[in-house]
């Protein structure tokens, strides 16, 4: 074990507590720290890794208005983070699928012309820019912009939020396998995701986090009433969603993870349903969708009741309470999203007509 | 004539804010830069219409009372116009400024004119100028990272909406991004576009007591250009553009181009083509001004950027690159100071 330094949550809206910390690293090149499960490199071409160990100050994210110096500490703190990080959420998801998730790339400051705040995670095909390994990739910004009181640097690589939304897509891919990537060509795989693939990213985010509000330290000026923040806590529901081709899934995807977040409060041992959700999103992978065609066959494949129904199978023990919290949010067995959104819509109307409120 | 709540109050009174005490007096001296007057529109012309303080055009009528201030114009594709002898007079810009117009850019037409009743008081019969409305010189204040001035090869040439994408790209990057205006000709017309584009604040000559700078000395306009600067930064921004109209080769422009050494970070020269650019950078290089890149109007072109970008060995940034993340890049300089 090295010792490093790294944002360990707190459970409030910010980066997190700097601490000292354990990281199992087998490897350290120029900008690269190998470990066991993952490999995480800054790709900028800056030497930041030499005999003087893991510790480092995250120097306010560094950035393009920062010294040379505090901008090469911000980056080299950033890849220690970020493996840190990586290595807790793909820990936490093998010990509760008693099985490792094959290796992960984590490449940081890609697609930095121009600038580029975000993260995102990414499988091969000929669009990308350029060769993507098999078993997939994270791919994080430089950063573009800063955050206020006190100033910061948004390097994605310092937000453990960034980091875990994108590891828990690798995660989706190699359990639940949404867009059904295994059957595509290795090179011809779709990088297109889905909201239950953002809203189990979203709540895997929001259990390792310790909070609902997720985004809360690089979202702070969006109110937690609108979508764009991200915030679990609300009760979002299928009256929010929206659907369809030209959807942001993220924002649909919110709904699931709110759902699922008030399942999770809901149970005694918080760690059971953490358990539930994986062990369906395994079960759900496993649906072999043989019968139908393709396109009927992905289309099924987004409804929030179908990863719902694969949870209820993975622990019968917590399905009632599951589908009671579930219910709250317009969210039952059996129905497309479609059915859902209309239902808890017209639930809605007819709740606001019997309170006399004007429609 | 004291009842005048039918005036039409021009942008460049903007200063005024008791308008309701206010009155019309009469002259006791001839009018001077700034002086605040009443005026009766007697022909419309090229101007017919009048910008209010709150951007907004109004239609002018023969007979209209219009509130403005008595200044010197200097446009080469719109007027030369200087500060009125007498009762008759013209009106230089739609933002108010009161003059007489010596000559014009062939494709305008005739002025509208104007026959000035006197000048405006307070209740006391005290005539009003901006120069009593002006800000008081800031405490000096440097902003953090810094301040990048524009300036232009020629009229037109794209400041405007190269310092207004700049303020865009602060803004976007979570920077609290500030905008002023150091010479010109009073209109609104560049303030609403800095703050369309972000600005935490805006500040012009306007606020310094002038309506329009052309003919002010030049030491004035280098006090004003440090005073906006200042007022800006003690308004809590991170980071200030500074505006200078008209060309390089502008009396004013030219003056205060000397000036720009240890008080620019950077400045972005804004130009229509790759020869103005050559021409511009080598002319601000011999000054030792400290030019980051090229924008402008010739940003339009990719080819002609290409040409600018060689013959300069500047980047060359348009506003859409400024806006998406160019803009922090133009105060990186700084890294290790």
């Amino acid at each position: 074990m090295t010792v490093a330094t790294a944002y360990v949550p707190d459970g409030r809206p910010g980066p997190g507590r700097l601490r000292e910390v354990d990281l199992d690293v087998l490897a350290v090149g120029p900008a690269e720290l190998v470990l066991p499960e993952a490999t995480v490199r800054d790709e900028r071409g800056v030497t930041l890794f030499d005999d003087d160990g893991m510790v480092f100050e995250p120097a306010a994210g560094g950035g393009p208005l920062a010294p040379a110096a505090a901008d090469r500490q911000a980056r080299a703190f950033g890849v220690v983070n970020a493996a840190f990080h990586t290595q807790r959420a793909l820990r936490f998801v093998s010990s509760l699928l008693n099985r490792p998730l094959p290796h992960l790339v984590v490449r940081i400051g890609m697609h930095d012309q121009p600038r580029w705040g975000g993260g995102h995670y990414r499988l091969p095909h000929p669009l990308e820019d350029g060769p993507v390994r098999a078993a997939g990739e994270v791919h994080l910004g430089g950063g573009r912009a800063f955050l206020a009181a006190p100033r910061y640097f948004h390097a994605p690589a310092h937000n453990a939020a960034i980091v875990y939304h994108e590891v828990a897509h690798h995660l989706c891919r190699h359990t639940a396998d949404f867009r059904l990537n295994r059957l595509r060509p290795a090179h011809r795989q779709t990088n297109k995701k889905i909201a239950l693939d953002e809203g189990t990213s979203d709540v895997v985010t929001a259990i390792l986090l310790g909070t609902p509000d997720i985004y809360g330290w690089h979202r702070q000026r969006i109110p937690a009433w609108d979508r764009r923040r991200r915030q679990l806590a609300p009760q979002w529901t299928m009256v929010h969603f929206h659907g369809g081709p030209d959807q942001d899934p993220h924002g649909d995807g919110t709904v699931w993870a709110s759902a699922c977040w008030s399942a999770r409060e809901r149970t005694a041992d918080p760690r059971r349903f953490d358990a539930m959700l994986l062990r369906g999103l395994e079960l759900f992978g496993e649906e072999a969708d043989v019968t139908v065609p393709a396109e009927q066959a992905l289309r099924r494949r987004r409804h929030f009741s179908r990863l719902l129904s694969a949870m209820t199978r993975a622990d019968p023990g917590l399905a009632p309470g599951v589908l009671a919290a579930m219910a709250a949010h317009g969210i039952h067995l059996g129905a497309s999203n479609a059915e859902l959104r209309e239902a808890a819509r017209a639930r809605a109307l007819a709740g606001m007509a019997a309170e006399g409120t004007a429609i | 004539m004291q009842g005048f709540s039918d005036a039409k109050w021009s942008y460049v009174t903007r200063r005024v804010v008791d308008r309701e005490r206010t009155r019309v007096g009469g002259f006791a001296r001839q009018p001077e830069l700034g002086d605040l007057v009443v005026s009766s529109v007697r022909f419309v012309g090229a101007h017919d219409s009048l910008e209010n303080v709150h951007g907004r055009r109004a239609r002018l009528y023969p007979g209209d009372l219009v509130v403005g201030a008595c200044g010197n114009r200097y446009a080469t594709d719109f007027y030369e116009g200087y500060l009125p002898g007498g009762t008759k007079a013209h009106l230089l810009t739609a933002g108010g400024v009161v003059g007489e117009v010596a000559s014009a850019h062939a494709r305008r037409g005739v002025p509208t004119e104007l026959e000035i009743i006197g000048p405006l008081t307070d209740p006391d019969g005290v005539a009003l100028s901006l120069e009593s409305l002006s800000l008081r010189a800031p405490p000096p204040t440097r902003p953090v990272p810094g301040t990048v001035v524009v300036v232009g090869a020629s009229m037109s040439a794209g400041k405007t909406t190269t310092a207004a994408a700049m303020v865009n790209g602060w803004t976007r990057a979570g920077l609290a991004a500030a905008a002023g205006k150091v010479t010109g000709s009073g209109s609104g017309k560049d303030r609403w576009r800095y703050l369309d584009a972000g600005a935490a604040a805006v500040i012009d000559f306007l606020d310094f007591g002038m309506a329009s700078t052309f003919g002010y000395p030049v030491d004035r306009l280098r006090a004003t250009m440090i005073g906006i600067r200042d007022e800006l930064a003690h308004r809590g921004s991170d980071v200030v553009v500074l505006e200078i109209a008209d060309g390089l080769l502008q009396s004013e422009t030219a003056a205060l181009l000397p000036a720009l050494p240890g008080f620019a970070d950077a400045v972005v020269l804004a130009v229509c083509d790759a020869l103005s650019a050559v021409a511009g950078a080598g002319l601000l290089g011999d000054l030792g001004v400290p030019v980051r890149a090229i924008s402008g109007r010739v940003t339009a072109s990719p080819l002609a950027s290409r040409e600018v970008a060689e013959a300069t060995g500047l980047p060359v940034f348009s506003p859409a690159d400024l806006s998406g993340g160019a803009a922090v890049e133009l105060l990186t300089p700084w890294r290790g100071e």
